[in-house]
């Protein structure tokens, strides 16, 4: 076999060997022969014997013209290629052709006349051939033709819209984006009906070539913004983009930072409600999670449904999701601190009980606050990653060997098991800050068990002079509360009336500051006259 | 790469070191001896020592539904030592007990009589100074010893020292004894005029039964008790120091009485002086409303108002008057009007602070009431038999 394949190399011309070497390079610029057994030989070469590349030889023209389709099964609509490509090709074209040797002529008018499919266009270099056809396009060759035909024929098996699987709201839309840029990219057209969205396509990825688009809507975003995504996208090398995930650390600005500096969503209309505020989009092919940069750190705290329920509830509900976040970071450290070092500060009964409780048990508060931290990362994980069938006995023994036999036993406090219960639930609460959350939570626990309250205020101090020095692509983290910016203050802690935000946030938006009120007109005149 | 590592290894560092340089060993909470309840007692053998009984709570019998097998188990114990002054006797403790006393949730202090004759201040110096202590902590005078009465089983809570915590605090609703911490004995010994007050604990027999009870104010000169108030003398002391909140005045009304529910006192105290004599005018507004009657007249009348309001006020004078009187005799300022004088007359005062022994037994003292009575419950007229309504 491998003898053979030797043979078959050797046979080949010197020009077809460094043609398939010029096409590995990065720019290649080579044309194809003009000859269509030439470029079927250089194509299989290039693309190997793969079982799923379909190639089909025919005759048109009343037998004069040679030509052959090349497609890729499962990306391709076969049904749509018989009845708009060969159909055509085949039979209308030995009535209508006129006789012609020219291959040149017969293509400019095969293309119009005869072939019924929607985009078709003309393709001149084999790196573009192999790249059209690789996304799922038809290649139409024609003998004695240096050009070919690439007809979007793109079909495959995808998702169908459906409600996301993270972000659940009880009112509101419950479109989700799938895994097809396409259908996402449609997705938001169909909330922003606006021309100036703009949806600017990239391919990132030396194996994978992943299409990425990058969506703003372009009298709203800031066009430094734009350039400087733009420019980090290009700078991007990596051999493969599997997930949205790849991009945000890619272009991150601090890729080490335990937080993350861009949003994701699942859902459109956050996602358009983002890009209305100024942000940019960014959809990569293949991941229903799609990014909005520059994101704040009180953006975390914000869900899709507080814009869609009454503005006194969403911000109570705001609140409990910050109390939630701060009792998930410090309850194990408060709890530690208080019984190692500020007895003083327990109510005199509670510190009873609470004395009673943890009588007989053998390790130090922190110690066991470490044992039981790390213990239900460990049950969570394992809930998380098992089956779903296994994954309710995970929960049973969880249940009843941390909550019922650790504590009798004589191995745990109950008041330990209560406080560990408080901080899962509450990190879930709110579950974009999970990562940074767990980080912190042991270093202000380790902080705690050796000094106490001081241990615990040194630590938040300390996340909090950090988080202010983040910045996602140039807007401070904690904005809008620092720098203070009164408009902004009116959907950071609080959701105020909708009718009241008149302003998009300042430290955001580019142009176009209004989002209501009489300026806007005159804000969109100034823009069609600058443009 | 490297600055990274560099960055980590601070990290690492910064965690890390802290383990090492932790000096102080720290008690666990099981390990705690929680002192609740703290007594002083003069040492009647050696009359220098300093007697100390700690209180001390056994968590694990407190705890709700681990019934010991085997009778009735007391959620605390008693232990006592005597030691050359306080500081010596609380280290003492550890001789026979696991281990240091904890402080810092100690209510109540229970200071026995004879330690109370002898001054109070040798032994409170610790408790002032140490930061375990609250300046919120209750001080009680015991009329016996301080382990006697530490040593009461009380009926509802648990504990004595909690008991007796709450008894003080229970005192707001008939003003006749008053509620005395740290702090106010700071207070009072700061001022060089002030005297200091604390309600009293006496042991009672109610059906053969010894039972705590909070009664009468103890009254210091300096840091010794040199008399008492009892009954409505104390709440004598209350009005003028505007703590009345709540509470109960029986005026004899016909052949019975009706009672009085303070609801609302305001008090304004003003200090003048003339001719070199310093003054004290005292307004009290009293409001309350007819609790109970024991006589059959309709009192819930115009008439019947006006004369429970007179009699209201002549009430409250005439407390006031007596605890006025038994406070100058005693030579005692328990109203701290020393300190009054002192804020509103700086340049005079100087002149008066060393005479004030003289001149407060000699103070005069204007005092006016003010009763009203707002309201008579929820019926607007007695329900006593009808046929004796009319007779009258």
């Amino acid at each position: 076999m491998r003898y053979h394949k030797k043979i078959l190399i050797g046979r080949k011309t010197k020009k077809q060997r460094s043609l398939k070497e010029d096409f590995n390079k990065e720019k290649s610029t080579t044309t194809l022969f003009s000859c269509l057994n030439k470029n079927l030989e250089l194509l299989k070469d290039i693309l190997g014997e793969s079982s799923d590349i379909i190639i089909k030889k025919f005759e048109f023209g009343n037998k004069q013209y040679h030509g052959a389709l090349i497609c890729i099964d499962g990306l391709v609509d076969m049904d749509l290629i018989n009845s708009s490509i060969l159909k055509p090709l085949m039979y209308d074209t030995t009535y209508k052709l006129s006789i012609d040797n020219k291959s040149h002529i017969v293509f400019e008018s095969i293309s119009p006349d005869f072939l019924s499919a929607g985009e078709v266009k003309t393709v001149k270099m084999i790196k573009n051939l192999v790249l059209d056809l690789l996304s799922g396009n038809a290649i139409v060759l024609v003998d004695g033709s240096k050009e070919t035909l690439s007809i979007g024929v793109r079909k495959w098996d995808k998702r169908a819209v459906d409600e996301p699987t993270n972000e659940n709201v009880v009112r509101g839309p419950r479109q989700g984006f799938t895994e097809t840029l396409r259908s996402n990219t449609s997705l938001l057209r169909r909330i922003i009906k606006n021309p100036n969205l703009r949806f600017d396509s990239f391919k990132v990825g030396s194996q994978t070539k992943t299409d990425i688009v990058i969506a703003y809507i372009k009298d709203i975003v800031k066009p430094e913004l734009v350039e400087k995504i733009t420019k980090r996208i290009k700078n991007i090398d990596a051999d493969s983009i599997l997930d949205s995930s790849y991009i945000e650390a890619y272009i991150e600005d601090n890729p080490y930072s335990i937080f993350s500096t861009i949003g994701n969503s699942e859902r459109p209309d956050t996602v358009a409600g983002k890009m209305l505020e100024g942000r940019v989009a960014i959809i990569v092919d293949g991941s229903p999670v799609v990014l909005t940069a520059p994101m704040v750190f009180i953006e975390q705290f914000q869900s899709a449904e507080d814009y869609y329920i009454r503005s006194y509830f969403a911000t109570y509900l705001r609140f409990v999701r910050l109390i939630a976040y701060f009792l998930s970071l410090t309850a194990p450290a408060i709890y530690v601190a208080l019984t190692t070092f500020h007895q003083e500060l327990i109510p005199t009964t509670l510190l009873f009980t609470m004395a009673a409780g943890v009588s007989g048990v053998p390790f130090p508060a922190l110690v066991e606050a470490l044992i039981m931290v790390i213990t239900f990362d460990i049950l969570r994980e394992a809930g998380i990653r098992l089956p779903k069938a296994v994954g309710s006995a995970v929960s049973i023994v969880g249940a009843l060997v941390i909550g019922e036999a650790a504590v009798s036993a004589g191995l745990i406090g109950p008041f330990m098991v209560i406080i560990i219960a408080i901080t899962a639930i509450a990190s879930f609460v709110v579950p974009k800050l999970f990562a940074s959350s767990t980080a912190i939570r042991y270093i202000l626990l380790i902080l705690a068990g050796f000094m106490g309250g001081f241990g615990i205020v040194v630590g938040i101090l300390g996340s909090l002079i950090y988080i202010l020095s983040i910045r996602s692509f140039g807007v401070p983290y904690l904005s809008p509360v620092i720098p203070l910016s009164r408009e902004g203050m009116k959907d950071a802690f609080a959701r105020t009336y909708l009718g009241s935000m008149t302003f998009r946030p300042q430290m955001i938006v580019g142009r176009n500051k209004k989002r209501r009120g009489k300026n806007i007109q005159a804000d969109k005149a100034n823009e069609s006259a600058r443009n | 790469m490297r600055s990274i590592l560099k960055k980590i290894s601070i990290i690492v560092l910064c965690l890390v070191i802290p383990l090492f340089s932790i000096g102080c060993v720290h008690d666990e909470l099981h390990e705690l001896v929680i002192t609740i309840g703290m007594g002083i007692d003069k040492d009647l053998m050696n009359p220098e020592n300093v007697k100390l009984i700690a209180q001390i709570v056994k968590s694990d019998e407190l705890r709700s539904g681990s019934q010991s097998n085997g009778g009735e188990s007391k959620g605390y114990f008693n232990t006592e030592i005597s030691g050359e002054n306080s500081f010596d006797a609380i280290r003492k403790f550890t001789q026979i007990i696991d281990s240091r006393l904890y402080l810092a949730h100690t209510v109540v202090f229970v200071i026995g009589n004879e330690a109370a004759k002898d001054g109070i201040g040798k032994y409170l110096d610790f408790f002032i100074r140490s930061i375990q202590t609250r300046p919120l902590t209750k001080i009680v005078v015991a009329e016996g010893t301080a382990a006697e009465a530490l040593d009461v089983k009380p009926n509802l809570d648990k504990i004595p020292a909690m008991s007796i915590d709450h008894m003080v605090d229970s005192q707001i609703f008939n003003s006749l004894s008053t509620k005395s911490t740290i702090k106010d004995y700071i207070n009072s010994m700061v001022s060089k005029t002030s005297s200091f007050t604390a309600p009293i604990l006496r042991i009672e027999k109610i059906k053969d039964e010894d039972v705590l009870v909070i009664k009468g104010i103890a009254v210091f000169k300096g840091d010794k008790m040199v008399g008492e108030l009892n009954g409505y003398e104390g709440r004598g002391l209350l009005w003028v120091k505007d703590h009345v909140k709540s509470g109960v005045v029986n005026v004899d009304i016909d052949e019975g009485n009706a009672a009085i529910e303070i609801i609302d006192v305001s008090c304004d105290l003003s200090f003048e002086i003339k001719d070199k004599k310093p003054i004290v005018k005292i307004k009290i507004g009293v409001d309350g409303l007819l609790a109970s009657q024991t006589c059959k007249r309709n009192l819930e009348t115009m008439s019947g108002v006006e004369e429970l309001e007179k009699l209201l006020q002549k009430e409250v004078e005439k407390e006031i008057k007596i605890t006025l009187k038994k406070a100058q005799k005693m030579n005692t300022d328990i109203y701290g009007f020393g300190e009054e004088f002192h804020k509103h007359y700086n340049k005079e005062w100087e002149m008066m602070e060393s005479q004030w022994d003289d001149l407060y037994p000699a103070l005069q003292v204007n005092i006016e009431v003010t009763g009203k009575i707002l309201g008579a419950g929820t019926i607007s007229k007695t329900v006593f038999p009808e046929e004796e309504t009319e007779q009258k």
